[in-house]
């Protein structure tokens, strides 16, 4: 069956990549380019011009739409294309032809260079290259200025036939003073506001001779930055800037997202104000209640033997738990009942004031209804819950808590659960893979291990378990939880002679049953809980006959 | 010593506790675990199929693009939103069992890391598929996925130790969680959403680990020395938080369930 897996995942893949290689060559085998009728263009002032555009692709071009800008101040559009806003130019259409020309016209307004680009191409097909067709208006000859000086900063390298100028200049300048003499002694100037503002700065001189043509010089003057500012937090400072500039663009969408986020902020800001409000009524509570609650009856095991030495040791031991008198289901009632001091909790004295000890090598057998303490008690021993008042004094290192099944995964194997299982009690990697063996014979399980537990019966998943459970060494301290009474009969007597083993071999043990058989058979000593409290203490077989009678008169 | 052999423990119960999610996942599937890398590979295929029609030319290799982002994304959404229920769902195990309560957390994020690691075998082919050069700065991408998940981690403590006093949190944070994930820029390019929200995106941390692991897989960028801070600071921060609320509340959850 698996070889057929990877057969079929084999091929499921290989057609996948074919199928998907076909697509990749679908899409990316055809090239389109997009090019101007010639490299530059030279053209007089105020003189009319034609740039044709090309669109030539290896395949049927079908939709196309171009987005073409220019600089409005220089040149000033014609005809030739579909649509014309501010500064930009769409040209669309379809066709079934694998080339298209366009003929666009322009009239040049202003000397100098600009160029006509290429701002979007959307074709079906992989574009090679975005142009842009540089354009050279010849300049006025009269017009030109001789000297150009700026002050405080001067330009670097003043030419008469270069228009535009960059010059970056402290933030203590308010002010540029510029002096400019034109070529032509007949020539007037006209110099733009050479007030400066933080950041960038356009100054303009327009030089217009006596037949009315112009060239206008542009001068980019940036002026930086407060100095302190600008070395301190440099990113900072640069976003703020662009948000004054953009502030007036943060759209509706924007506001319902940040309106989401801050309700959801809330919420749980909420939430954590009532579990913190919750704590400290909590906290109230707790001293109020435990100062008079002195109660006077205590147990206190006589120990007749001193001779061994106390392993554990549960000295007053009350456990609490909350139990919530409303039942509250959503945050909605939550957060309203936490408002309105609604929510009370019923304490609930799973143990009250249990003390006992525990000497090395004893055999305590705990017996009780259901619901009378003895798991509780168990869980404290074995760590997994601290108890609300009173102290145990264990080695919790020595501690192994014998369970069936814990952790059993239904969907798995039982080879996978025998690792799985066995990890979670505490056995290493190394240890599983030398057991197994022993672990499966143990089980009765030789043949079944590559199965799903899910197949298996009740029987069988307990011998399982147990098998694990046991197969380790007997620890110092062992706890049972209901572990004897498994399988069939045959299997009973094989597990009842390993606990014999493991009790002893010299551990510490503690078990919980409900069955007084199995605590009369195996142990020394017995401890009867009732509601939280301890009602008999000792001899096995007295308080094993107490439970009963008791028992009977209900 | 007796530390080693308990770390060396938990890591092997770690190993067994993945396992079984992993195998459960498939377990009722003829071709199991090979779903794992096909199932990534083929939706992969799917999105970058629509994507490559619909967002043709608003960003360069718009399928890696989103993919990068989303793989990343859903390591983060699969470890957190898992491990929150860990606590809940291993419930007896808990009570009966002396092991680290974090073994279980640290199980799911793992099975995330681990299912990540199949869709990252779909994403390199995608790599190869669409001809991404191979460059030095890939190898910044383990640090910048590690550190991810040192900050999902923290989460999910926090996450788990929440959930086991309100379950509500689980809806509440699949809401937050489509919230977010709007705001990590998955698939668009963030140079065209306004400047409000912008700012709003360059501080949410995953987006950090998007940016940064895109920079590395497709424009053969280092993270910067800021970033890198960022990312790290994210990381500590919330490890630290989840860690120590984690230990505050450890009893009372015991004592919860």
């Amino acid at each position: 069956m698996k070889k057929y897996n990877l057969v079929y995942g084999s091929l499921l893949i290989c057609i996948f990549f074919g199928w998907f290689m076909l697509f990749d060559v679908n899409a990316y085998a055809a090239e389109a380019t997009v090019s101007f009728g010639s490299e530059s263009y030279i053209v007089d002032n105020k003189e009319e011009f034609n740039i044709g555009l090309y669109i030539n692709s290896d395949e049927v071009l079908g939709d196309y739409m171009l987005t073409l800008s220019y600089n409005p101040e220089k040149i000033e559009y014609i005809s030739g294309a579909d649509v014309a806003v501010g500064d930009e130019i769409v040209i669309s259409g379809e066709t079934m032809e694998k080339t298209k020309k366009h003929m666009l016209s322009f009239r040049s307004i202003a000397t100098g260079d600009t160029s006509l680009e290429i701002r979007t191409i959307s074709i079906d097909h992989e574009v090679s290259s975005l142009e842009s067709a540089p354009i050279h208006v010849k300049l006025a000859e009269k017009a030109l200025l001789e000297k150009l000086v700026i002050e405080p900063v001067d330009v670097k390298e003043f030419s008469p036939e270069q228009l535009e100028y960059e010059l970056a200049v402290e933030n203590d300048v308010k002010e540029l003073t510029i002096q400019a003499d034109a070529k032509g002694q007949d020539s007037s100037i006209e110099i733009s506001d050479t007030a400066l503002s933080v950041g960038m700065n356009t100054v303009t001189i327009a030089v217009t001779d006596q037949e009315g043509n112009s060239n206008h010089y542009t001068v980019y003057a940036k002026r930086n930055k407060p100095a302190e500012v600008s070395t301190t937090e440099p990113v900072d400072t640069s976003n703020s800037v662009s948000v004054e500039e953009s502030g007036s663009v943060m759209n509706i969408v924007d506001y319902i997202i940040i309106g989401g986020a801050v309700i959801c902020v809330a919420i749980i800001l909420l939430l954590l104000t009532c579990m913190i409000l919750k704590n400290r009524r909590r906290r109230k509570r707790k001293e109020v209640s435990t100062v008079p609650k002195e109660k006077p009856e205590e147990i206190v095991l006589t120990t007749e033997e001193e001779k061994e030495p106390v392993e554990i040791s549960i000295q007053d031991v009350s456990m609490k738990f909350k139990v919530a008198t409303s039942n509250v289901s959503g945050i909605k009632e939550y957060v309203i009942k936490t408002l309105k001091k609604e929510i009370g909790y019923r304490e609930f004295l799973a143990l009250n004031k249990v003390s006992f000890d525990v000497k090395k090598g004893e055999v305590i057998g705990l017996i009780g209804t259901n619901g009378s303490g003895k798991s509780t008690l168990l869980k404290l021993v074995s760590g997994a819950l601290s108890p609300t008042s009173g102290k145990i004094v264990v080695d919790k290192k020595k501690v192994q808590l014998l369970t069936l099944g814990t952790g059993f995964d239904m969907e798995l194997t039982a080879k996978e659960n025998v690792y799985l299982n066995g990890a979670i009690i505490g056995y290493s990697k190394e240890f599983i893979d030398q057991k197994y063996d022993a672990i499966v014979e143990m089980a009765e399980l030789d043949g079944f291990m590559e199965e799903k537990v899910k197949n298996f019966s009740s029987g069988m998943v307990s011998r399982l378990g147990f098998a694990i459970a046991t197969i380790h060494d007997a620890p110092e301290i062992l706890i049972l939880d209901e572990i004897l009474s498994v399988g069939d009969i045959f299997f009973r007597r094989k597990s009842e002679k390993r606990i014999q083993e493991m009790i002893h071999g010299g551990s510490t043990v503690l078990i919980v049953s409900h069955s007084t058989g199995v605590i009369l058979k195996n142990c020394t000593k017995a401890v009867w809980l009732e509601k939280g409290n301890i009602r008999k203490i000792g001899d096995p077989k007295e308080v094993c006959a107490a439970y009963e009678s008791m028992n009977a008169e209900k | 010593m007796k530390k080693i052999e308990d770390l060396k423990q938990y890591s092997f119960v770690i190993k067994e506790l993945v396992g079984r999610e992993i195998k459960r996942k498939y377990a009722r599937s003829y071709l199991g675990i090979l779903w794992s890398v096909l199932n990534p590979l083929l939706s992969m295929t799917v999105l970058s199929m629509i994507f490559s029609t619909i967002f043709k030319r608003s960003i360069e290799n718009f399928p890696i693009y989103y993919l990068t982002g989303m793989t990343i994304w859903q390591l983060f959404t699969g470890a957190t939103s898992s491990a929150m229920t860990s606590l809940v769902d291993n419930q007896t195990l808990l009570l009966k069992v002396k092991l680290p309560k974090q073994v279980f957390i640290l199980a799911r994020v793992y099975t995330a890391l681990v299912n990540f690691m199949y869709s990252f075998i779909a994403y390199i082919l995608m790599l190869i598929v669409f001809r991404v050069k191979v460059r030095v700065q890939m190898l910044g991408f383990p640090i910048i996925i590690l550190l991810l998940l040192i900050f999902a981690i923290g989460i999910s403590y926090l996450l788990a130790v929440l959930y086991v006093f309100f379950g509500d949190i689980k809806h509440l944070y699949s809401v937050i969680l489509t919230l977010w994930m709007y705001m990590s820029a998955l698939f668009y390019p963030i140079d065209t959403v306004s400047e409000s929200l912008r700012r709003i995106i360059l501080v949410n941390p995953i987006y950090s680990y998007i940016a940064t692991a895109r920079g590395c897989m497709m424009y053969g960028q280092w993270p910067t020395g800021m970033q890198w801070t960022q990312m790290g600071l994210w990381a500590i921060g919330s490890f630290s938080v989840g860690a120590l609320v984690f230990y505050w509340k450890q009893n009372d959850v015991m004592q919860r369930m």
